[in-house]
């Protein structure tokens, strides 16, 4: 008696486009002090692609080596302050051998008020 | 006279570019045994990897994210008294390379200057040898201050060693050590010079270091030696200083100012009257 099953072999084939980011980093990396990518070839890596957009920051931490942030950041908060508002949240989650990537969204609110 | 830098440089070290990854430096450093790297961006020295770098380093990185800028470059002429002061000014120095026009030769660390250094200290009184008074000398010399060379011997102690035995004898001379050490400010140096002779180094002028004199030979009478050995000592002392002109041979001058010094210590001992005698001499003028 005969007793083979019979059965195919399919491969499934998902594709999913989207559009490459330029720089392929946000606004902020934190590297953490064993990550497999260090800071200086994060920073050197965005260069080739977005010269002199970056910058790093080396940080006193007990996981976070650096971070590396946009420098149109810095343009519009102090560095200390970005830092420690960066390091706040980031800084809990980041263990050594991570490279968290941050998006941050700064608005300004201004409001004047002139004597008419 | 003076040991320099080049004698005592480790030429086992590797040239690597910024951007190679850590891996191949790992690589080198466990299988050649090879503990010091030099990290060049376009030609120009920018960085040091040393075993501290390279351990617990993850292997995918550059060169660039895990050198050190603690390092400083010399002359291969430096001596290495020189290359002491540079690591005790420069705590966080860990590696000092060594260059000869312009191109790395080797390197020095913390380790290997100390086991130099090593060979410069007197296993029984733990002060320096006369290397170190000769480094001194020349400092003072060609910084123009004063360079007055104290030179005390101690008085019969072939006859403290035969009459009391050489372990009392290596006593006394350690004891000798702690006293003049007390008795010196930290402008002046002091080594042991040969067996029972003693230097010191200053940057007096010669009435101020017989006023030192005295008070080294007052302490020395007064300090209680092991079975209240009698131990006393004649100095003898030779000052130089620059006077504006140009420096000639400076060797030659600290031969003959350690000379001038030795030899007055030796008229003092056979001198009843004066155990302080103060040889003053124009050392330009001597031939």
């Amino acid at each position: 008696m005969e007793s083979r099953i019979e059965g195919t072999k399919k491969a499934e084939i998902n594709m999913r486009f989207s559009e490459f980011e330029m720089p392929p980093m946000q606004d902020v990396l934190i590297v953490g002090k064993r990550a497999p990518i260090g800071p200086e070839a994060a920073r050197r890596m965005v260069d080739i692609l977005s010269p002199e957009q970056y910058e790093i920051i080396k940080i006193e931490h007990e996981y976070v080596e650096a971070i590396v942030v946009r420098k149109s950041l810095l343009n519009m908060l102090p560095k200390h302050k970005l830092v420690s508002i960066i390091m706040e949240e980031g800084g809990k989650i980041a263990n050594e051998s991570m490279i968290i990537r941050a998006q941050i969204n700064i608005t300004l609110n201004v409001s004047k008020s002139i004597d008419l | 006279m003076m040991k320099k830098i080049l004698n005592i440089i480790d030429k086992n070290f590797m040239k690597v570019d910024i951007l190679n990854g850590v891996r191949r430096v790992q690589n080198v450093f466990y299988e050649k045994n090879m503990e010091c790297f030099a990290a060049y961006e376009n030609e120009r020295l920018v960085g040091v990897i040393t075993k501290k770098e390279l351990i617990g380093v993850h292997p995918n990185r550059i060169i660039a994210d895990v050198m050190s800028d603690k390092y400083v470059c010399v002359d291969c002429c430096t001596h290495i008294w020189s290359i002491k002061e540079m690591f005790d000014l420069n705590k966080n120095i860990d590696v000092i390379f060594v260059q000869d026009e312009n191109e790395i030769i080797g390197f020095v660390t913390r380790t290997t200057l100390n086991i130099e250094l090593g060979k410069h200290i007197d296993l029984l009184t733990g002060l320096y040898k006369s290397d170190y008074i000769f480094y001194n000398t020349y400092n003072l010399i060609r910084s123009g201050q004063n360079t007055t060379v104290v030179f005390i011997d101690l008085n019969n102690f072939g006859y403290i060693d035969k009459k009391y035995g050489h372990i009392n004898g290596d006593i006394i001379l350690k004891n000798v050590a702690e006293v003049l050490k007390e008795n010196i400010n930290q402008d002046s140096y002091l080594c042991r010079y040969a067996g029972d002779e003693f230097a010191i180094l200053t940057p007096y002028c010669t009435e101020d270091s017989r006023i030192l004199a005295e008070k080294l030979i007052n302490a020395i009478n007064s300090f209680e030696f092991p079975n209240n050995i009698s131990v006393s000592a004649s100095i003898g002392i030779a000052s130089y200083k620059l006077n504006n002109k140009k420096i000639g041979n400076v060797w030659d001058i600290i031969n003959r100012l350690v000379n001038i010094a030795s030899l007055a210590s030796t008229k003092a001992k056979q001198n009843d009257n004066n155990s302080i005698i103060i040889e003053d001499v124009d050392i330009d003028a001597i031939a």
